[in-house]
């Protein structure tokens, strides 16, 4: 802890310049340092032009020649106005700049305050807490209201900062995280805002890191700024690369790479490890295995960016990156003769230049392309592995890696294997804070932090495939087109939501009141189409519930269920009760027959296969439908290697298909539906037993009978039992599809009317102790539909006529009346 | 007024730490034109062709061949040397020039202050005719 008797201590250094800003901000020194520019200029204009004016100009011409020694002397004084205000700034820059143990903002904000002063309203009314304040989408107005209204202030000399995020200095980060942790009421008027502390941190630093930019921008002088300038003949030692120019490009002349901003100290650490090996004398080759190509491309273009900068290693300063355009290569050649002659050529070339780091993405996907034309690239590159004059950069995901270059001992010897993961959601908040930095001067619009945060989440839950990096950028462009078609200029987490909206079809931000009072009353909802089951409609109910609150975790399916019960009991008629309450669509269920996945090739058909690069079933439709219910009937028959595939989709919510591409399971409900201990639930609900009290003892014989391993049910987020059916609930579901019928020919105007007697012959004939109310439906098709039918072709009912049915020595048969 | 307060501050600043900064930004500025006129990698490559735009030996037996890449080989590398040497040259002039600016920029710093407040009574004077 260190107390603000501490703080103002630290923060004296600073002092003089912290002064200085208070009574003029940096804006306002800029504004004056530029007026003063221009103001000379004219005066130096007036001083040089003004006599030689022509005399016919009559007054004008005699002001400039009677009053030329006070103009002299107005652009003498402007011009030491002018140094006056560089030196001011220099004086100023100095200050900001030096390494402190507090960080110049929070000294300011320390400095700012005396003993008694409200240290929150301090923050809120400095330049920092308005900036911070406005990125976190809460008006002036609001703030002013809270402030006014505030019963218990903190004042300075009770506040103290303890440092949890740096250990060299004290950063706006630990100053607003210890400003949150004693004063409840202003982390309480932003938790109003849906802003908690982390939210808030990352604001502030955000809005911190952006001044100290500004700033640091200007500083011509130093070396980071003046490394980038390209000194003069320094290629003339090394050749001329014709082939890569053409089969080929330069990393380090890529603008798309090269205007990374800030991007490429995301990647930093792991082209630090390739620059570490590429320093080596020989066999100075990096196998780069790496998620996609794009992550591998990204990290080599830091390097590249590194280089450029001159924060390299000396060994490596002047070399030049170039990725081999592995395409190109392939389509411009047809016969294996002339490919490897052009493969030889550009390795000869790129080795004779001296200084090339040749970068292969995807080589085992070239290499195998090539030998399909019978060329070993393999072959032809072992000839220049251990040359000192180029370095090669093969890039590769972990299973290409796997099948095809690391079988090649041989070759893998002159390689070091580096393995790289894609970016965290803190590396893509800090990309998409230095890309809105950008975006928002080009298109004269404003993010919230909450809009940032809704894109990197959004863009890791919804969408798979891409590298995180691409796809956060993606989604910014595309969220910033549509706020833009929309004519707004403030851009918020519910633009960011739209557009995630409409790409995926899930619905994202607020839970709507509509939304609440069906999960409010999902229970009854589900009743209406489920009779009975009160166990699993609770269960599956409170787990919806969950889901959509937003506490479950994100990396996971929405929802995950195993249906245990006998057949005909409402598994699959819960399921479709989902579907519609959730999703509103028939066709978002995915329903697959598990019982057809059992065979040696279960695996193919579902993921599809590498070596005929077929798609699998299951893989295209998720793909094509990421949003719905999936089905799984009959999931005890499918074999152990599917239920495997399941383990890791219930629990990291996607799974790889025979590509490698990722599939996105995560809006999805699973549900897998099963007969297993049937016979059990059975005997329970026929004893009279209490199907809860015996879940365990029926779970536990699932799993001595070796159909479902303990690690699968403990993956779903409820086992949920299907006890078998009672008269009770038969009679209701007889009801309910009578109920169903006369809605569907009400069409045709005629209504139909069944009393009990005709209820319990349907229960009768449509359900069986073991099928349960399976056949109902049908029967009632046979039985009752027909009848109407044949009713209405002979002419005997018409529309406006009311059915009424009737029992005659078990015979069934009808009446009808015109509706009075 | 209390923005005056700054100013002995201000001169604390010019003749400590500033010179000190005025000596990092110096350094940096040498630093800089030594980088950008290569001047150590093209001593270092001095005799090299240039961008090892070089003819191989073909036929041994070949004398006339001999004599053809030989010369080209030669041209090649007095081409490389011609043009480091300018570039070299410009190098060290620049360097010299950067040096001899920057001494004169070290006096006048130490001067400024004086200069400022001295030209200002100057033009003061002079702008309202004293």
């Amino acid at each position: 802890m260190i107390t603000f008797a501490e703080l103002k201590n630290k923060s004296s250094k600073l002092y003089p310049a912290i002064l200085l800003e208070k009574y003029s901000s940096y804006r306002k020194r800029r504004i004056a340092r530029n007026i003063m520019f221009w103001l000379l200029i004219l005066l130096f204009v007036a001083m040089v032009i003004g006599p030689e004016l022509p005399l016919r100009l009559g007054e004008v011409s005699m002001f400039f020649r009677d009053y030329q020694t006070n103009i002299r002397s107005a652009f003498v004084l402007a011009l030491l106005v002018w140094v006056s205000l560089y030196l001011i700034r220099a004086f100023y820059f100095s200050h900001y700049f030096r390494k402190s143990e507090i960080d110049f903002e929070v000294a300011k904000l320390i400095m700012d305050s005396d003993e008694e002063t409200d240290i929150t309203k301090t923050f809120l009314e400095s330049d920092v807490g308005q900036y911070t304040m406005i990125r976190l989408g809460i008006g002036s107005d609001q703030i002013k209201n809270f402030v006014r209204n505030r019963k218990n202030i903190i004042p300075a000399d009770k506040f103290d900062i303890e440092r949890t995020y740096t250990k060299e200095y004290i950063g706006v980060k630990d100053y607003g995280k210890s400003l949150l942790r004693q004063d409840p009421d202003f982390a309480s008027f932003l938790s109003q805002y849906k802003v908690d502390s982390d939210t808030f941190v990352e604001a502030l630093e955000w809005v911190d890191d952006l001044e100290w930019k500004i700033r640091a921008s200007q500083k011509w002088w130093d070396r980071s700024h003046l490394a980038r300038i390209k000194g003069l003949g320094r290629n003339w030692a090394f050749g001329k690369v014709y082939l890569l120019e053409k089969y080929g490009h330069s990393i380090m002349s890529d603008n798309s790479y090269l205007n990374l901003g800030d991007r490429w100290r995301v990647y930093e650490k792991d082209a630090r490890k390739i620059e570490s090996i590429l320093v080596k004398k020989r066999d100075a080759n990096v196998a780069l295995v790496s998620p996609t190509t794009s992550i591998g491309l990204n990290i080599m273009a830091s390097l590249g960016k590194m280089i450029l900068n001159g924060k390299i290693l000396f060994e490596i300063e002047d070399r030049r990156i170039y990725v081999l355009d592995t395409v190109a290569i392939m389509e411009s050649v047809n016969d294996s003769n002339n490919l490897e002659i052009l493969i030889r050529d550009i390795l000869f070339q790129t080795n004779r230049a001296g200084n090339v780091i040749l970068v292969i993405p995807n080589l085992p996907a070239f290499a195998e392309h090539a030998n399909s034309l019978g060329v070993d690239v393999m072959n032809l590159l072992s000839d220049f592995l251990s040359s000192a004059r180029m370095q090669i950069v093969a890039i590769s995901d972990r299973h290409s890696y796997h099948q095809v270059l690391e079988p090649n001992m041989g070759l893998m010897q002159s390689f070091e294997k580096i393995l790289v993961e894609d970016i965290d959601k803190n590396s893509a908040i800090k990309i998409l804070q230095d890309e809105v930095n950008r975006v928002e001067v080009s298109n004269d619009v404003f993010f919230t932090f909450q809009c940032i945060r809704a894109i990197s989440e959004g863009a890791e839950r919804y969408f798979v495939g891409s590298t995180y990096s691409d796809k956060i950028l993606d989604l910014l462009d595309e969220v910033v087109v549509e706020a833009k078609t929309s004519g707004r200029k403030i851009i918020t987490e519910e633009d960011a939501h739209k557009v995630i909206s409409i790409k995926t079809g899930v619905p994202q931000g607020q839970i709507t009141q509509k939304e609440k009072t069906i999960l409010a009353n999902l229970e009854e909802i589900l009743h209406q189409r489920v009779i009975g089951q009160d166990l699993a409609i609770d269960s599956i109910s409170n787990s919806m519930r969950r889901a959509r609150s937003g506490i479950t975790d994100p990396n996971r399916p929405m929802g995950s269920f195993l249906f245990i019960g006998p057949t005909g009991v409402g598994k699959t008629e819960t399921v479709k009760a989902l579907n519609e309450v959730f999703f509103k669509n028939e066709e978002k269920i995915i329903r697959l027959d598990m019982s057809e996945y059992n065979s040696d090739d279960a695996i193919e058909k579902l993921i599809g296969s590498y070596s005929n690069k077929s798609s699998g079933i299951l893989a295209s439709k998720i793909r094509d439908q990421q949003y719905g219910v999936l089905l799984l009937d009959e999931f005890e028959k499918t074999s152990d290697k599917v239920k495997d595939i399941f383990l890791q989709i219930l629990d990291e919510g996607q799974f790889s298909d025979s590509q490698g591409n990722k599939i996105n399971c995560r809006n999805l409900i699973i549900i897998a539906t099963s007969n297993a201990g049937s016979q059990l639930i059975f005997d329970v609900t026929r004893s009279g037993g209490n199907l809860a009290e015996k879940k365990d003892d029926i779970i536990k014989q699932i799993i001595n009978e070796r159909i479902f391993k303990p690690e699968l049910l403990n993956r779903f987020d409820g086992t949920i039992l299907f006890h078998s059916l009672e008269k009770e609930h038969l009679q209701k579901i007889a009801k309910l599809m009578l109920e169903k019928l006369n809605e569907r020919i009400a069409k045709n105007g005629i209504r139909i009317k069944a009393k009990d007697d005709i209820v319990d012959y349907l229960v009768e004939i449509g359900s069986d102790p073991k099928f349960g109310a399976r056949e109902m439906n049908r029967k009632i098709k046979d039985e009752i539909e027909s009848l109407i039918a044949d009713k209405i072709i002979s002419g005997e009912v018409e529309s406006g006529d009311i059915i009424e049915f009737n029992l005659e020595d078990g015979v069934l048969g009808l009446t009808s009346k015109k509706i009075v | 007024m209390k923005l005056f307060v700054i100013f002995p501050h201000y001169l604390a600043w010019h003749y400590t730490i500033a010179l000190k900064d005025f000596f990092s930004i110096w350094g940096n500025i040498i630093w800089f034109l030594y980088n950008f006129f290569s001047i150590e990698v093209l001593f270092k490559t001095f005799f090299s062709p240039f961008k090892r735009l070089t003819e191989r030996k073909k036929d041994l037996l070949d004398i006339g061949g001999f004599f053809e890449t030989l010369l080209i080989n030669t041209l090649m590398r007095i081409i490389g040397m011609v043009l480091r040497t300018i570039i070299i040259i410009s190098g060290l002039v620049s360097l010299a020039v950067s040096f001899f600016i920057g001494l004169v920029s070290f006096f006048l710093w130490l001067a400024l202050p004086f200069i400022i407040i001295f030209m200002m009574i100057v033009s003061l004077m002079g702008l309202f005719k004293i």
